[in-house]
């Protein structure tokens, strides 16, 4: 078979250039084999692609197993082959032209897919900067941003305005606002923590005192700011401007809505009677190192219930005059007192019985605590016959009418003789009536009654315990008892709490009690007794103690906290315009109510 | 560095002298607000610095002292915020602020290793070439590996082939940081043209020879390719971290303020 092969290729500038030989062959085989008769050299070319073999009736193409071959565009494993055709070997395209005189075939062989520019081709595959990967570093700036901006400022204020600001109303569920909270709401305000605008009133406005007010309007103030001689101490003309929330801040759990630091105290204490003589306070510091004595407030007049606060470092002037006798030592000897039973034993809780809910004890009366032993009996022939406890007059009247009473009735007698109702009268008889009983029955009750009083108003029932005095006029049998005016608390100004300490200490741990033998002594240990265990505030092996534990900045007594700063504000402002001017007196801490008994 | 050092020395004595008079320290104490305003301040600051490193030959003080100064400060930024918390934080926008801050810084810090450590790892990969010639390299030796198969069998020419047509360089951004294709194209053939040697015919052993050293050549030069890329993103990687949550960052600090002082 003769045949001419014309390998063509473009040239860039345009034009084709041509390769063209002669062979002659058995048949025209197609592949990568140099014994190819048509060499393709190119790695997409099989080593033996093709064959056109020429047979009866014309020419044939046959194709090797797994090659690839397209004529005119259809794959092909094996058919005829006719002038025009395009057989598609691989990226070659092989086209049979009309074969030249002589030929039997003739064909063109032109690279059509070359493989390309490799280097061009790598580029393109690899992506070799981060960027090119569609990382955006400005739109996830962008979204960065605007995501924060529009969670945690936009949605919350919005919310705001269409729900919080018109209603006071509990909001359930997720709401936006949530992402504001700066911290925990502490316990005893966790009941409104769903309601932010209860505190939160107005937007870029602090809380205002009038919203803790609102709720806590009987809080009163550490001291009467309007007061022109304490106006005018700068420590406490700035400790009136304060805010609630200077002192008292939320949103920090339960650690520090009530401030427990000495020095907020100190600051001022520590040198308040030089800046403030006229309260009659004595400079504070630490507890361990700075604290005064203790000063007891106790009577010293029972008669005007004068109350005055000395210090236990003066145990000479430690008098206290609350118009009783009694004396401890006597109730607590350890061999016991003569009871209603015999003899027994008392305990101090026999008669100081802590209140229950309290830190303090329950008020000690004649009736509960003396009337079982001292019981009010003043005639021996009727022991069901008392006097009224605490009814000096009613006292006095009853002994003088149950004499009267007893004498009228013919029970003049001695007083040590059978009653008068056991000499009963036969119908139709006289009684014979002893001499020394014919006196005058008026005569009799009087003077029966007087020395009756006398004896137990004296001696063995109201003079026992009570200052007593007698005098013509002072009452129907010329007889007085000073009112007794105990002191519920000898330390009004400090809390302590006794249930705390009873589990662990005796009373006798801190009270001497048992030595002592006056109801004039005041049987408050010294602060020393305390600092055994109870040191400063940065104690390190003592229980640390501050100001708080023991003292209330909001002092009873004094005006209320909120319309008392906004008098002092007032007050402050006409100060600058009219010059200073006097204003009511302060609360005196010192004043307490004392027991009336 | 000495600016950053006195105030890192400054807020941390404040805040050992400070005591807050509630015995809590956070944000609303007057050291906190003094704190807070402060570090607000340098946040911007800082992020001026992407607008100045654009100006070119801008006006004061030369672009390396602003870096300097980013770097110091931008460290400083770690004591101040942390002590305008007071140590309190919670699951609120306050300390979300808190934690993109600290984000931000770290991924800075990251990026200052990056850039004092890469540069001289990169120079010795290159060993003189640009990757841009790094990659001609590899394509012409495809060229040759394509040239030297021709003689050997018809796998061999379509892994060889194959290997040309799929290998590639970089990727995904996995595939950048860890410089490793698991799927290279290149190293699969190697290894296949390996096996396929082990029965090839005495006259063919050359041409084995031949390519499979094309191959190795090509395998170590795209492993430099890939090392180059991968030094490349990490000199990028920590900024797509930075620059998108450093504004992130503006948009909570802007609530946080907006929040505090909403709720006073």
């Amino acid at each position: 078979m003769e045949i001419l092969i014309s390998y063509l290729s473009r040239r860039t500038k345009g034009g084709v250039s041509r390769r063209s030989e002669e062979r002659s062959v058995e048949a025209v085989h197609f592949g990568r084999s140099t014994n190819a008769e048509v060499y393709l050299a190119d790695p997409r070319i099989r080593y033996e692609h093709a064959v056109i073999h020429q047979r009866q009736g014309g020419l044939f193409i046959e194709v090797e197993k797994l090659s690839d071959v397209r004529v005119n565009g259809q794959p092909a494993r094996g058919r005829p082959v006719a002038v025009g055709d395009v057989i598609g070997i691989g990226p070659f395209d092989v086209t049979v032209v009309d074969p030249p005189e002589g030929k039997d075939l003739a064909i063109e062989v032109e690279l059509v897919r070359p493989l390309g520019d490799d280097y061009a081709q790598l580029v393109e595959r690899s992506t070799l900067r981060l960027a090119d990967y569609g990382l955006r570093r400005r739109i996830w700036s962008w979204v960065g941003i605007l995501a924060m901006l529009a969670m945690f400022a936009v949605a919350p204020i919005v919310y705001y305005f269409q729900h919080v600001e018109k209603t006071a109303e509990k909001t359930v569920g997720l709401r936006p606002d949530i992402a504001w909270d700066s911290g925990p709401i502490s316990s005893s305000h966790k009941f409104i923590s769903d309601q932010c605008n209860l505190c939160h009133q107005k937007p870029f406005v602090q809380v205002e005192d009038e919203a803790c007010a609102s709720c806590h309007e009987k809080t009163s103030h550490h001291f009467d700011a309007a007061k022109a001689d304490l106006a005018a101490v700068p420590q406490f003309s700035a400790l009136a401007a304060q805010t609630c929330n200077s002192c008292h801040q939320e949103h920090n759990g339960d650690s520090s809505l009530t401030i427990r630091k000495e020095s907020f105290c100190v600051d001022c204490h520590n040198n308040i009677e030089k800046t403030s003589p006229g309260l009659n306070l004595k400079n504070a510091d630490n507890f361990e190192n700075g604290h005064p004595e203790f000063r007891a407030s106790i009577v010293t007049d029972p008669a005007s219930r004068q109350i005055t606060r000395i210090s236990l470092a003066e145990p000479d002037m430690l008098n206290e005059r609350s118009g009783l006798k009694f004396p401890h030592e006597l109730h607590l000897k350890e061999e016991g007192v003569r009871g209603p039973k015999g003899k027994e034993t008392l305990d101090c809780d026999g008669c100081h019985v802590l209140t229950k809910g309290a830190p303090s004890f329950n008020p000690i009366g004649m009736e509960g605590a003396c009337e079982r032993c001292h019981q009010l009996v003043f005639d021996p022939r009727r022991p069901d016959r008392t006097l009224p406890h605490g009814q000096v007059h009613n006292a006095q009247m009853l002994i003088r009418e149950f004499y009267s009473d007893y004498g009228l009735r013919g029970g003049i007698d001695d007083v040590k003789d059978p009653a008068p109702d056991t000499e009963r009268r036969r119908p139709g008889e006289l009684v014979e009536i002893p001499s020394q009983r014919q006196t005058n029955p008026l005569e009799w009750a009087d003077a029966q009654a007087q020395r009756v009083a006398d004896q137990a108003f004296g001696k063995t029932m109201c003079g026992k315990c009570h200052e007593v005095s007698t005098a013509p006029g002072t009452g129907p049998l010329n007889w007085a008892v000073v009112p007794a005016t105990v002191q519920k608390n000898w330390l009004p100004l400090g809390r302590f709490d006794h249930s705390a300490h009873s589990d662990m200490l005796k009373c006798d741990s801190c009270h001497a009690a048992k030595t002592s033998k006056k109801a004039n002594d005041v049987l408050l240990p010294k602060i020393a007794v305390c600092k055994d265990c109870h040191g400063g505030e940065t104690a390190k092996n003592k229980v640390p103690s501050t100001c708080t534990d023991c003292h209330d900045f909001h002092l009873p007594g004094a005006p209320l906290m909120v319309p008392a700063r906004k008098a002092a504000q007032n007050a402050a402002q006409e100060t600058v315009s009219n010059g200073p001017q006097g204003g009511p007196e302060m609360a005196q801490p010192v004043t307490q109510q004392a027991g009336d008994k | 560095m000495k600016w950053a050092a006195a105030i890192v020395v400054l807020s941390v004595l404040l805040y050992w002298l400070h005591e807050p008079v509630y015995g809590i320290a956070n944000g609303g104490t007057w050291l906190g607000y003094v704190l807070g305003g402060f570090g607000a301040f340098l946040i911007v600051w800082l992020m001026w610095f992407g607008i100045r490193k654009r100006r070119y030959g801008g006006d004061g003080a030369p672009l390396e002292d602003w870096l300097s100064a980013h770097v110091y400060l931008g460290l400083a930024l770690i004591i101040i915020g942390t002590l305008h918390t007071g140590f309190q934080f919670g699951w609120n926008v306050h300390t979300l602020a808190y934690a993109l801050m600290i984000i931000v810084i770290v991924s800075g810090v990251f990026g200052l290793f990056f850039y004092l450590r890469v540069p001289e790892l990169m120079t010795n990969n290159r060993r003189g070439m640009t990757l841009v010639q790094m990659m001609h390299e590899i394509s012409d030796l495809d060229a040759e590996c394509r040239e030297a198969a021709l003689a050997l069998g018809d796998e061999i020419n379509q892994i060889v082939l194959k290997a040309a047509q799929n290998t590639r360089i970089g990727g995904g951004v996995l595939r950048q940081l860890s410089a490793q294709d698991p799927d290279c194209a290149t190293r699969i053939a190697s290894r296949d043209v390996r096996h396929l040697a082990d029965n090839a015919t005495p006259g063919q052993a050359e041409g084995f020879r031949l390519l499979l050293g094309l191959l190795a050549r090509k395998e170590e030069l795209l492993a430099r390719a890939r090392r180059d890329v991968r030094y490349k993103a990490l000199l990028d990687i920590w900024l797509y971290v930075h620059v998108p949550l450093s504004f992130a960052l503006l948009g909570a600090l802007i609530a946080h303020i907006i929040s505090v002082f909403f709720y006073w």
